[in-house]
């Protein structure tokens, strides 16, 4: 429908509901006052000449502290629309929204003005028009404006202007220089800026890439997306600006959705963008239909694993070579070439030969290894290391199994050396005992994923089939390369590096990268867990290391059968224990809130005469006692049941921060500091004090006797 | 604090496996709360065992709850699903001094003259209940099954705006629930971003 028609359609509904809201004479000119906010339509000429562009604007005069809202109005709110009806052969663009600010009503946030603000829309008059005449624009407008309350706010407008052979008038229009003061300070387009997303679970993490943020320093940064239900626009955002890639971390909505047409949004920073001519927002969108870019799953991909196609080859080579050094792998690779060698009775072409097989071997097994990954992510499954990611509880075990291997390394403990001797184990002889030697090679390499490799992985996942495939193919090449090398020279042998003490050095050193990538986990959960949720992941990697130690410390040969089963069990537990404690949501579980009522000497001398037992904790958030007591205490479903049936009155005296009131209390009881644990029979009489190591039986014994 | 204290409440926090606050969620247990009501009742959604509860945040104040309850919907809504013997508790959450709270007077004269079909208005001026369901808008509504599971946390329908002649063409995520919930089918639509006014919490 050309906008001729459909401004001919809507004149001709004009005189349909000639009596409703189109009607002549209704829409009012200048300025119209609906008590919280001032509503007008103004332009930025006084006069109009045939085929020229300029703008009109919806202008909001709101009163002190009420707002109207952005186009994503954030936790609440409506975004303001107007519905136009053009003179006949005008052409308009869509409204322009100016930079939102955050209206901060804890614990809601929206996104709006404040003030007076201008939604700009550009309009150009046909070349047809006639001079003379005036031409006259009507807007139904309507709006949401809050303060603490909100109400919804509309006034049908209009505005009337000249048509003149120049466009120019002695005065210039009201509003011009304010105008052009918004249009200069909208959003600009990032441009040759990306927008690439990563779907986190609980965040998102949205990268931008763009030239203008090299060098920069974000002022006070914000990304307001301008999809609704995506962002919770109450919690913080994070940021990590690397060179021109900003990642950013958004908590999602309770209420999240997918949007149909991917991501937009304005990047914030106070201190303006430069490279932007100094706006204060730039805006980057996923341009187009994402399945057109054969972008869909990878999307996420990019984001997370921004390197290139030929960049991952690279990688894949590199990681694979890497994975010959790990400590899982290295001894065998000497002792399987001499392997070829004594096999092939120094025949160098049947030596090659063996070469050639394990690498058809390693290879074989790294296909049938992607063409599986394949096959389930075609079939619908999220499989994968990138997709993987996404679960928070899955990322929490590939830290732990980092953080061992890192340990392991650093020396805290031995491992693999069951690997090297399950590989020990093939014995096959001619060709075939080689291919498979590729095979055992691979399995047992591949659990130890080195720098580099993982990153490949990801990426190559996030590929076509066929691109997949060469990525593991490049990572098997990388690793049976010494090996054909070794076997093309077997001289060269004799020029590597024996096995032994230096190997010890590489592989502490090699913990590092091991440690880096534990980083790398860490911050990944810290988007899906917050800043108290790292606490519990790295609390639980304490542990982890607490039974790593115990297993290198006493499940050592030289110790007793019997040390070192109950070593490993308990290095065991431990670990599971760590992991345990990192995994997200267990530790939130909903627990019913205890009705503790605060201290003061008042409180207790009417409880202690109200018949019921009064049980006081003294405690302090310092105090771990304390702490082990009441989780010991509090966890127990017979004390609950016990505080449900309202048998016990509940009082806390908190000593956390100084407080006289308590210090006296405690001194009356001899104690200079926490846990004191007191009851009160309730009948007037004097408490008894509890132990200060208080167990749910010692706590319900104490309460029956009073019964 | 010293270093000392420190390092020791970091170990306790770690330990403590309570206390890390979460705002209600669809799937998991609803929240349990006690508050009293406009007559100054006390209710529990324990006292509800069993029986399938909505829970509406309102705030007469607010022009999208007058445009549910001018309009007839609300009242209506209420009245299906007292019939169909489910709880519908209102709960206001705002606090002292702000819009949308009453005195008890002034909420029995405006309960009469709107016509709530209820089961009881509940007062939760502390705004701990509404934070603990994360309650954001009014209306702002949740559906709990008789397991005590919460099933529905949104919007009240599918459009939002503050015009009343958009009820009839937006679908009542509610009514859907509790449909769902009766003919033991899943529900299609659990979460949907809720309209309407912002809560008027107390600031603390």
């Amino acid at each position: 429908m050309n906008p001729f028609l459909r401004v001919k359609l809507l004149l001709l509904a004009a005189v349909f509901y000639g009596a409703s809201v189109w009607g002549q004479g209704q829409f009012s000119l200048g300025p119209v006052d609906t008590g919280e906010a001032e509503a007008e339509l103004v332009a930025d000429v006084a006069a109009i000449a045939p085929g020229q562009e300029f703008q009109v604007a919806l202008r909001l005069e709101m009163s002190p502290h009420w707002h109207v809202y952005w186009i994503n109005p954030g936790d609440t709110g409506l975004v303001p629309e107007i519905e136009w009806n053009l003179p006949e052969g005008f052409e308009m663009g869509p409204l322009e929204f100016p930079t939102p600010h955050r209206i901060p009503t804890p614990p809601l946030v929206s996104y709006g003005y404040e003030d007076e603000i201008f939604l700009l829309a550009k309009v150009k008059a046909p070349a047809s028009l006639e001079t003379g005449s005036t031409v006259r624009f009507e807007g139904a407008a309507s709006w949401l404006i809050c303060k603490e309350a909100c109400i919804p706010g509309s006034a049908d407008l209009a505005l009337e202007l000249p048509v003149t052979e120049t466009g120019e008038t002695f005065a210039p229009a009201e509003y011009a220089s304010k105008m052009a003061e918004t249009r200069d300070a909208l959003p600009r387009e990032a441009e040759g800026g990306v927008l690439a997303y990563e779907d986190l679970g609980d965040t998102l993490i949205v990268t931008l890439k763009w030239s203008g943020l090299q060098g920069m320093t974000l002022e006070d940064p914000y990304f307001y997306i301008e999809q609704e239900a995506v962002s919770d626009s109450a919690k913080e955002q994070s940021f990590d600006l690397n060179g021109d890639v900003l990642r950013i971390g958004i908590p999602k909505t309770d209420y999240f959705e997918e949007p149909e047409n991917g991501y937009s949004g304005l990047l914030y920073s106070a201190n303006g963008f430069e490279a932007a001519g100094g706006v204060d927002a730039v805006r980057f969108h996923v341009p187009g239909d994402l399945a057109s870019m054969g972008a869909t799953p990878s999307v996420a991909g990019e984001a997370a694993f921004d390197i290139g196609f030929t960049q991952a080859l690279l990688y894949a080579f590199l990681g694979g070579m890497i994975l010959n050094l790990m400590p899982c792998v290295f001894p065998v690779l000497s002792i399987k070439v001499l392997g070829f060698v004594q096999q092939s009775g120094e025949d160098k072409g049947k030596v090659l030969k063996h070469g050639i097989m394990f690498t058809i071997g390693v290879l074989a097994s790294f296909w049938l290894l992607a063409g599986t990954l394949i096959a389930l992510r075609s079939a619908g499954e999220s499989l994968g290391w990138g997709f993987q990611l996404q679960q928070p509880e899955f990322v929490a075990v590939m830290l732990v199994v980092m953080f061992l291997f890192g340990l392991s390394m650093s020396g805290v403990f031995e491992m693999g050396t069951s690997a090297i001797s399950l590989q020990g184990k093939v014995k096959g002889d001619g060709y075939s005992g080689s291919f498979f030697s590729g095979v055992i090679a691979t399995a047992v390499a591949t659990p130890c994923t080195g720098p580099f490799m993982g990153q490949a992985l990801g990426y190559a996942l996030t590929l076509s089939a066929f691109q997949s495939l060469t990525v593991f193919t490049f990572l098997a090449l990388g690793m049976a390369t010494p090996y054909l090398v070794l076997s093309a020279n077997p001289s060269l042998i004799n020029k590597l590096p024996r096995p032994g003490a230096w190997m010890e050095t590489f592989k502490q050193v090699m913990a590092f990268p091991m440690y880096a990538t534990c980083i790398w986990l860490v911050w990944l959960l810290g988007a899906h867990l917050g800043n108290d949720g790292l606490v519990y992941v790295l609390g639980g990697l304490l542990v982890v290391a607490i039974g790593a130690w115990i297993y290198g410390r006493w499940s050592t040969p030289v110790k007793s059968k019997s040390t070192r089963r109950f070593a490993s069990g308990l290095a065991l537990l431990s670990v599971l224990g760590g992991i345990w404690l990192m995994m997200p949501g267990e530790a939130g579980e909903e627990k019913e809130e205890i009705p503790w009522q605060t201290y003061s000497p008042a409180l207790v001398d009417e409880l202690s005469t109200s018949g019921k037992p009064v049980f006081i904790d003294f405690t302090a958030d310092w105090c771990l006692t304390c702490k082990a007591n009441e989780i010991r205490l509090f966890s127990s479903d017979e004390v609950l049941d016990r505080i449900d049936d309202g048998e016990v009155q509940l009082v806390r005296g908190d000593w956390t921060k100084k407080d006289s009131v308590i210090t006296e209390a405690l001194a009356k009881y001899g104690r200079s500091s926490v846990p004191l644990y007191l009851l009160y029979d309730g009948d007037g009489s004097e408490p008894r004090v509890l132990p200060q190591v208080l167990s749910p039986s010692t706590f319900l014994a104490a309460l029956d006797e009073i019964d | 604090m010293t270093l000392i204290q420190r390092l020791v409440s970091c170990v306790a926090a770690t330990l403590l496996f309570a206390g890390s606050l979460s705002a209600a969620q669809v799937g998991a247990s609803a929240p349990a709360f006690s508050l009293v009501d406009t007559q100054g009742n006390e209710h529990s959604l324990s006292d509800f065992e069993g029986k399938v509860v909505v829970l509406e945040w309102t705030n007469f104040g607010c022009p999208f709850v007058k445009k549910h309850y001018n309009s007839g919907n609300m009242q209506g809504l209420q009245e299906h699903a007292t019939g169909k013997d489910v709880v519908w508790l209102s709960i206001c959450s705002s606090a002292p001094g702000k819009q949308g709270n009453m005195s008890s007077e002034e909420w029995s004269s405006a309960l009469e003259e709107k016509g709530s079909k209820a089961t009881a208005v509940l007062i939760d001026e502390s705004g701990e209940v509404g934070r603990a369901y994360g309650a954001k808008a009014t209306p702002h509504m949740f559906v709990i099954d008789e397991s005590g599971t919460l099933v529905y946390d949104g919007a009240i329908d599918s459009i939002a705006s503050a015009s009343p002649s958009d009820i009839e063409k937006a679908e009542n995520y509610v009514k859907s629930a509790l449909a769902s919930l009766f003919a033991g089918e899943p529900i299609e639509t659990a979460k949907a971003k809720p309209y309407g006014c912002g809560i008027k919490y107390a600031q603390n």
